[in-house]
């Protein structure tokens, strides 16, 4: 086998234009399929990172976000009573009642409107969030018209900043504050007092209520307790999941369009590497006929190319993959579908991704390599040395 | 016999031939172009196989082999030493010499040894890390035929080694392997249609229409 291995790596060696030119093709299909993934993964990733798992999310039965959800004070107050509430410092219940709604701003770079996350937020919403971090400034005061902007929304859209006002709601808010919460969701949110967005935006209703559990364990108690209840009509995800599904729509779309894309691609890599083993065995059908005569049987004849195609596909492989690497620094912001709102995400690059990408690359390495290798073990041993 | 249909009509390249090489013997076989030397040469190594009558290498009866069989055969017993040398064009000297060692599985250390040996005995120690393509045709020559006797196997094939080479270089690449052989007692058969080669054989069959004389 390490004959074979140091045989077929040292043919590539010898054709490295051809080696280049093919391997080339077979790292951009990979890189192609991986960034696609990649990008996949990072808003899957980005959205279960918003969620703590002991956090439970409460929301009207039958809305796919918060944005769609109502939930009526009288609600929220049954629901704050639950036992299963851990209890904050100051001895009240650890939960926040919010409120979500979508607004547009001006984006930096396009100059076009992207809908914005609005987060009516309460006493605990920052408590039950510990991946948000001030940076710069404080959080808004209840009672005033103060706002803290994400990250990325300073980032991403125009004229945002501390101390700048912002008119929406039929209101001026004044940013007091800019808050990091990495590569989650609430970094391309905007955070004001909960009190003063529902009048603003006309909203009696909260659209969820947050709390932390009690004991982790008893969630599905609480969660049997609060659907079967007749007075509400509301159902509870713990907060990991519900992101999870926030992302899953999306998620989906790109993985298929990322499949589809690789195959098309896929396919004429696979022509590419073809091409390349057939003009290889035809070159060298002497040497072909020599290794016959020096006692490589069939079988080894077929590794050995079939190693040199496999080969070719791993180094497209591995460069496809370190070109896709260099995607992690690039931020994505885009719509998520499933909450019109805009969302920034990183590119993220998975164990799960890096042996995908290389197991088919190697595959496309085994598709284009397999015919030409067969045909080079098929040869007549002497037709093939009268090559020479 | 062996017989090729050209299409138009059935060629008989050799027929009735019957002939016996005891272990160390150099042979030549010697024939104008086409009389079927090389044909001959590749059924006795297992390369054709003939249309009727048997081939026996070392009391085995190549026809009874199977094609894995046959190539452990050309592995391990027989060596064959191409016109033109047939040297693998990316590998090194040495890497050529040592590539059937490694097909047998030797150890490195034996690997290592036996190709230093063998550098040694075709004078190239200076060239083992040169390609095939920096050698001349005698070079290229000499290391084929280290490379044919570096696992030592009890028969070597030449297939008119030396008529891409003036007649001294041709000369000088027939005595190393007759020395290389004598020293290992490997039998040689070789063929060529170069009178005064046929000297160093011990016995010169020739081919005829396809016959056999001695």
């Amino acid at each position: 086998m390490g004959l074979l291995f140091f045989y077929s790596f040292r043919n590539l060696l010898a054709r490295k234009l051809t080696t280049f030119l093919t391997a080339a093709g077979m790292s951009l299909v990979v890189f192609v399929f991986a960034s696609i993934v990649m990008l996949a993964e990072g808003l899957e990733k980005t959205l279960v990172d918003t969620g703590t798992y002991d956090n439970v999310v409460v929301i009207r039965r039958s809305a796919v976000s918060e944005v769609q959800s109502g939930i009526e004070r009288q609600q929220a107050s049954i629901v704050e009573t639950s036992p299963q509430i851990a209890i904050g410092n100051k001895g009240r219940a650890l939960l926040a009642k919010e409120l979500v709604v979508l607004i547009t701003l001006e984006k930096k770079e396009s100059n076009t409107a992207a809908n914005v996350t609005i987060r009516g937020i309460s006493e605990n919403s920052l408590i039950l969030r510990p991946q948000v971090k001030l940076i710069s400034g404080r959080m808004p005061r209840p009672g005033t018209s103060e706002i803290a902007v994400g990250t990325s929304i300073v980032k991403g859209f125009k004229d945002i900043g501390i101390g700048q006002p912002l008119s929406f709601g039929m209101r001026s808010w004044r940013v007091v504050g800019i808050f990091d919460a990495g590569n989650t969701g609430y970094s391309s949110e905007i955070w004001g007092d909960v009190e003063q967005f529902m009048p603003a935006f006309r909203r009696p209703v909260y659209s969820s209520v947050l709390f932390r559990l009690r004991k982790s364990s008893e969630f599905a108690t609480f969660k049997n307790n609060i659907e079967n209840d007749p007075r509400l009509t509301v159902e509870a995800k713990r907060e990991t999941q519900y992101y999870k599904e926030q992302s899953e729509m999306m998620a989906q779309f790109l993985r298929v369009l990322g499949e589809t894309l690789t195959l098309v691609f896929s396919i004429g890599a696979i022509v590419g590497a073809m091409i390349t083993m057939y003009s290889a065995v035809a070159n060298r059908t002497g040497e072909i006929g020599t290794l016959r005569a020096l006692g490589f049987n069939r079988g080894t004849i077929l590794l050995a190319f079939l190693m040199e195609s496999l080969l070719l596909g791993l180094i497209g492989g591995i460069v496809g993959l370190i070109l896709g690497s260099f995607m992690q620094f690039i931020t994505v912001s885009t719509t998520n579908f499933q909450t019109f709102s805009e969302l920034s995400f990183n590119f993220t690059i998975t164990f799960e991704i890096i042996y995908k990408s290389l197991l088919f690359s190697i595959i496309m390495g085994f598709v284009g390599g397999i015919l030409p290798a067969f045909r080079a073990s098929r040869m007549n041993v002497v037709e093939a040395l009268k090559e020479n | 016999m062996k017989a090729f249909d050209t299409g138009r009509r059935q060629v008989n390249v050799l027929k009735d031939i019957s002939f016996h090489v005891e272990k160390g013997e150099i042979i030549a076989l010697k024939g104008k172009s086409g009389s079927g030397k090389t044909t001959l040469l590749n059924c006795c190594c297992g390369l054709e196989s003939p249309d009727s009558g048997k081939v026996v290498c070392s009391g085995i009866d190549l026809k009874a082999l199977t094609a894995k069989q046959l190539s452990k055969l050309l592995r391990t017993k027989t060596g064959f030493v191409f016109q033109q040398g047939n040297l693998l064009s990316y590998l090194t000297v040495s890497e050529n010499i040592s590539f059937p060692l490694h097909l047998n599985n030797e150890t490195s250390a034996r690997i290592k040894l036996r190709v230093s040996e063998l550098l040694s005995i075709i004078g190239m120690k200076d060239a083992q890390n040169a390609l095939p393509s920096e050698l001349s045709g005698g070079e290229t020559l000499r290391v084929a035929v280290a490379r044919a006797l570096s696992h030592k196997p009890e028969m070597l094939f030449a297939d008119e080694p030396t008529a891409s080479l003036d007649t001294a270089t041709g000369k000088s690449v027939l005595s190393l392997i007759r020395d290389l052989s004598r020293m290992q007692k490997s039998t040689v058969v070789f063929s060529t249609h170069d009178p005064e080669l046929l000297s160093m054989a011990d016995l010169v069959f020739e081919l005829k229409d396809g016959e056999l004389s001695y």
